[in-house]
């Protein structure tokens, strides 16, 4: 939805995902397709966050075991485990998520950045922060997320886990 | 500054490929014109080649192209003529205006000025020339001129013709049959004299004017013309005058190169004076246009025989002149004779003209991966099938799917092979840029050196010929570099002066094989061993213990080189290991044999395309992976007991010889699961002159696969090329053998390494 006016987008739509407890969300554009687990083909001497690949109707997709990535404790995937595909400079990438719960608009006046007290190392991640009546959607910079010298950061430090 | 050029952007992509194919043949024929001398055939092509490039040029009103073709084709046409000689330093100025020209094609697309001195090679190729010209004797020229052309030009006529020759104008004989019927010959004689003088300036002509004036015109009409036109211009302005019969125009001095009406017979240009040319029967286009063409644009009034003609005419003599006129000769109609005879031209210029289309690699890139896609299913109804008969038995269905997956199967390999042979072209391409690069080498690093090419005919898939060039290359320079040795060298070592280098391809399996030969000096192992320790490489244990052979592929290693001194050809010990990973990364491999003072021979392995690569399915925990059969020599099935260890490392003996073991499980970091197993598979596997075997839990069966890539986010991962998808839809990824066997000599754990 756009403001005629000003010419600029007033609300992002969001597609939100569970990880432990905790609400994450990406902007819709950004994302693909939404598909069941399935099958992942496990790359040896891959990056360590990197579950593996996926036949994802022929074509061949890298997967990202978000827990993984944002060093959360591991969890076996169940029948509510999803992958969302999401196009990251060009190239398709599948993430792990627990769950994916809905499709939010969320008023741009809703979404401001991230307060200092929750800047950790991860926090390179998170973009803004999403306040609704009764819970917060951490906003992912997916390019961020994505990135591979972020790793090395990641890695040198010893990150608290989460939730 | 931003240039401007007459074509639309849809042609500018037609512009530059025909030029670059002028430009490549070019390229190829001066280095052949320059070794085999005076070879008219070969000449005349040249020649062909450049006039179209500046005709081109000249169409698109690229001004400094024109130029510089311009001169070039003066300097090719005194070849021709003999009046000059390819001395090597022409060659080498002609060699240089046809790089600038490489680069000016392309302002084409970049509408920028590149700074190159265009000027300055017009200068010395003027220069050469005309030194080149008082040398050879001018008078000669005359004689010959006389000889092709009856008469001879008064001196006022010669200054006025050396004049505007100088000012870049090519000048031609036009050789003009008016209609015997028509009623006042001198009046069109005097329309063709004028009309020419309006392209260009007249500078002699049969009859004169003061006897077309005088009304003496006996039907024929010869003019010598200087114009900066092109010859096709000439001809369409001649041919609008009316009562033609017939028009020639041909450059001046020459007996041959001429461009004529389109059609299938040679026209016979009468006796002069001219005798009656009885009319002939006019067809309707678009048959194919009679060769006498302006009885077509005979009017009522001043045809005598106005009845039979119109008999002949047939549909066409309804109406008036100057509908006849628009018919025939409307604008677009012109246009079109114009085409044609830029078409006859091309053609005439062409050595091979072929059924042909052109088509952009990226749709052939599609249509590969959609044949891949194909492929893969391919596999995969298989596998359904077998799973339907295993489960149904001969159910009359589950008969009737079969035949079709069996068919489907067919076709689908069929138009796999169709796809393959449709984006093969032959090694030519490859190989044709390399005479050019012999002669400049070997020039520069003052030897002598024969280029032999074989099996250029020799196809293989345009992938592969995008990425073999420049590893060619690099062998290439290696051989004119370090591996021919200066001639007074070769003398003291009792060779011939001029050394051999010798480029082959050859089709093997399915494989192609091509292999960069010189009769030089050699490698000598000593020194690469010395070179790679002082590099840190290997230690001076190590390298005491290699075998020469050993020694020699060292110099596929990074930093190595034994050339004494460092040249701007190569000798900084890059190269050598950029060819070798690059040829690797395309599942390819190269391996060099040499003898101290004999020679060296480097042998290039490429598969034929990259798409597709036929696999060697195994399984690791549980897993498939894929190894290319290209690196695969055999696989075995091995006991335990034959496994020997050598200071902890495996090995097998296989035939007499040591064939170091790599778990690959191990080298993936895979638990060791059936450890106490007492069969073991093993794949050897060749890498460069090395052979490995990789152990492996199980051998699972042989696929194509249409190699993908795991993405960018994976990085480069060591051991692994990509991956493919399975006949069930599940991943088998593809072994990458050279980084393996790489990695692990690194991480020192393959058996006798």
């Amino acid at each position: 939805m756009f403001n005629e006016e000003a010419g600029v987008q007033v609300e992002e739509q969001l597609v939100v995902f569970g990880l432990t407890q905790e609400l994450y969300g990406v902007d819709i554009g950004r994302v693909q397709e939404i598909i069941r687990m399935q099958t992942i083909t496990e790359v040896p001497r891959a990056p360590e966050f990197v579950e593996g690949v996926i036949n994802l109707r022929g074509g061949i997709i890298p997967v990202i075991d978000l827990r993984k990535r944002f060093g959360m404790a591991h969890d076996d995937h169940d029948k509510e485990t999803r992958i969302v595909v999401v196009e990251m400079g060009g190239q398709r990438v599948g993430l792990v998520v627990d769950r994916v719960s809905e499709v939010l608009r969320v008023p741009k006046g809703n979404i401001e950045p991230p307060s200092a007290l929750v800047t950790t190392v991860e926090s390179a991640y998170l973009r803004a922060i999403a306040k609704l009546e009764d819970r917060l959607i951490i906003l992912l910079d997916l390019d961020r997320v994505l990135r591979m010298d972020e790793q090395a950061l990641l890695q040198s430090t010893d990150l608290p886990q989460a939730a | 500054m931003a240039l401007q050029f007459d074509l639309e952007p849809d042609e500018v992509e037609l512009f530059i490929q025909e030029a670059d194919e002028h430009l490549q043949a070019l390229d190829e024929d001066l280095v052949r014109l320059e070794q085999e001398g005076d070879n008219q055939e070969l000449l005349q092509e040249i020649f062909r080649a450049a006039h179209t490039l500046k005709g081109a040029a000249g169409m698109i009103n690229h001004r400094r192209m024109a130029d510089l073709t311009h001169i070039m084709e003066n300097v090719l046409d005194g070849f021709r003529k003999e009046t000059l000689t390819p001395t090597p330093s022409l060659i080498d100025a002609l060699l240089e205006g046809l790089d600038l020209l490489k680069i000016l094609k392309e302002e084409v697309i970049t509408l920028e000025e590149s700074a190159i001195d265009v000027e300055g090679v017009v200068a010395t190729l003027e220069a050469l020339s005309t030194a080149e010209v008082s040398e050879a004797g001018s008078s000669e020229e005359e004689g010959r001129r006389e000889e092709l052309h009856g008469w001879p030009l008064s001196a006022e006529e010669e200054s006025r013709l050396q004049a505007r020759q100088a000012e870049g104008w090519s000048v031609f004989l036009s050789e003009v049959v008016i209609a015997s019927d028509s009623i006042a010959p001198a009046a069109r004689a005097m329309l063709v004299t004028m009309d020419l003088n309006r392209i260009g300036e007249v500078i002699s002509s049969r009859p004169t004017l003061q006897e077309i004036e005088a009304g003496q015109v006996a039907g024929r009409l010869d003019v010598i013309l200087a114009t900066p036109e092109e010859q096709v211009t000439i001809l369409c302005l001649i041919d609008e005058i009316m009562e033609i019969q017939q028009a020639r125009v041909k450059p001046y001095g020459m007996a041959t190169e001429e461009v004529q009406l389109p059609d299938g017979k040679h026209p016979v240009i009468p006796d002069f004076p001219a005798t009656p040319v009885a009319p002939q029967p006019i067809q309707p286009s678009p048959s194919p246009s009679p060769s006498v063409r302006s009885p077509e644009v005979v009017t009522e009034t001043i045809s005598p025989d106005r009845d039979q003609r119109d008999v002949n005419l047939g549909p066409l003599a309804a109406g008036k002149e100057r509908d006849r006129r628009i018919i025939d000769l409307g604008p677009e109609a012109r246009g079109k004779s114009k085409e044609e005879l830029l078409h006859v031209a091309a053609q005439k210029s062409s050595i091979h003209v072929s059924k042909t289309i052109r088509t952009s690699v990226e749709r052939l890139d599609n249509l590969m991966n959609l044949v891949g896609e194909l492929v893969t299913d391919r596999t995969r109804l298989f596998q359904i099938r077998a799973d339907l008969e295993a489960a149904y038995g001969d159910d009359g269905s589950v008969a009737r799917l079969s035949e079709a997956v069996t068919h489907v199967a067919r076709i689908t390999d069929e138009l796999q092979e169709e796809v393959m042979r449709v984006r093969m072209v032959p090694i030519e391409n490859v190989f044709n840029k390399f005479p050019r690069v012999v002669r400049d080498l070997s020039r520069k690093a003052g030897k002598k050196i024969d280029l032999h090419i074989y099996g250029k005919e020799t196809e293989l898939d345009r992938s592969v010929t995008e990425e073999i060039g420049d590893p060619l290359m690099h062998l290439i320079r290696n051989s004119v570099d370090h591996g021919i040795e200066s001639p007074e060298a070769r003398v003291a070592a009792g060779k011939p002066e001029t050394g051999t280098v010798t480029l082959s391809a050859r089709h093997e399996e399915n494989q192609i094989v091509i292999t960069v030969e010189d009769d030089g000096g050699g490698i000598d192992a000593e020194r690469v061993k010395a070179s790679a320790v002082q590099k840190g490489m290997i230690s001076a244990e190590a390298a005491a213990k290699m075998s020469e052979r050993e020694a020699v592929d060292l110099i596929f290693g990074a930093g190595v080189s034994t050339a004494e001194r460092i040249t701007d050809i190569s000798g900084r010990g890059v190269g050598m290991d950029v060819v070798r990973t690059n040829i690797e990364r395309l599942n390819g491999s190269v391996s060099v044999r040499t003898e101290l003072g004999k020679g060296s021979r480097f042998d290039v392995r490429m598969p034929l395309t990259l798409a597709i690569v036929p696999s060697l399915l195994v399984s690791l925990a549980e897993k498939t992976y894929a190894v290319p059969l290209s690196s695969v020599t055999e696989t075995l099935r091995i006991r335990k007991e034959e496994i020997k260890t050598i200071r902890g490392r495996e090995n097998i003996q296989l035939r007499g010889h040591v064939l170091p073991l790599l778990r690959l499980g191990d080298f993936f970091g895979f638990a060791r699961n059936g450890h106490g197993r007492d069969k073991l598979f093993v794949v050897a596997v060749r890498w460069g002159e090395m052979e490995v075997g990789f152990v492996v839990d199980s051998l699972v069966g042989q696929q194509e696969m249409v190699i993908k890539s795991l993405g960018d986010l994976m990085g480069d991962i060591r051991g692994l090329s990509g991956g493919g998808i399975l006949g069930d839809g599940s991943i088998a990824l593809i072994v990458d053998v050279p980084s393996i066997v790489k990695t692990a000599i690194q991480e020192n754990n393959v058996g006798r390494l």
